[in-house]
């Protein structure tokens, strides 16, 4: 005869959504990077189009900062790396927002 | 293989050649732009350092080379797909550190405009000065020319 578990009130099973936390890249404007070198590297690392790379790089220029991408940490990590060796000023922080 | 040939005045930058190797000997051991990146644990940090310090190094030696017994005689230096990449970083890496070490009192907009006044540098702002805009022509020129070969690469 088989056993049946009993269910006890409270301790059923609940499945539960673990979303890892998402990281942005924020590129941060600096005075010495010309206008043309930062497209060409963020069209680079993240291949972004033109259009795209130009929006990011005014918005930097006019607000200090722009939020290149959004995901897990360790590609975050190699995107800030991989600018970092361009020489151009990036870090990651927690994306708070749960949207991309 | 597309390749371009720039042929620089000696006279104007030979004097900057000095400059370029004093920068380039201040940046052996730490970089142009200094790390800050709160969220990384410390040894991850380092590592990053001094992988980035590698790589920062084998760029400046690339451009370095770039100007050596031959631009003596010939005054041109040649640019293409296998040096492209690393001449435009080191560019922005000797920039760096000439803004940084010379020209960070220099007024940011003048700056970003080439609007800088040349007359009214302090005698030891006026090679770094010159070495500046000397690296930040040859930035210019390898992107105009070759910015599908390093978007490619």
């Amino acid at each position: 005869m088989g056993t049946q578990t009993p269910y006890l009130p409270g301790t059923q099973p609940e499945t539960k959504m673990a979303l890892s936390p998402r990281w942005r890249v924020v590129f941060l404007n600096d005075a010495v990077s010309r206008m043309t070198y930062v497209v060409l590297v963020l069209r680079k690392v993240f291949g972004f189009d033109e259009p795209r790379a130009t929006a990011h790089m005014r918005e930097a220029h006019e607000k200090g900062r722009t939020i290149l991408w959004v995901g897990s940490r360790e590609r975050a990590e190699a995107y800030v790396f991989s600018l970092r060796q361009w020489h151009l000023s990036a870090i990651i922080e927690l994306d708070e927002t749960g949207g991309s | 293989m597309k390749r371009v040939e720039v042929k620089l005045d000696l006279t104007n930058v030979a004097p900057l050649l000095d400059v370029l190797k004093n920068a380039s000997d201040a940046l052996r051991d730490r970089l142009a732009l200094p790390l800050n990146l709160p969220t990384l644990d410390p040894e991850s940090v380092e590592q990053w350092k001094s992988d980035l310090v590698e790589s920062q190094n084998d760029d400046i030696n690339v451009l370095l080379k770039l100007f050596n017994r031959d631009f003596f005689t010939e005054e041109t230096v040649a640019f293409d797909e296998a040096n492209a990449d690393a001449v435009v970083r080191a560019c922005s890496a000797l920039k760096l550190y000439l803004y940084y070490e010379y020209l960070s009192d220099l007024d940011d907009e003048d700056f970003e405009s080439d609007a800088v006044a040349y007359d009214l540098l302090t005698e030891p702002q006026q090679k770094p000065f010159l070495a500046f805009m000397f690296l930040d022509t040859l930035q210019k020129v390898i992107m105009r020319h070759l910015n599908d070969l390093i978007l490619e690469g």
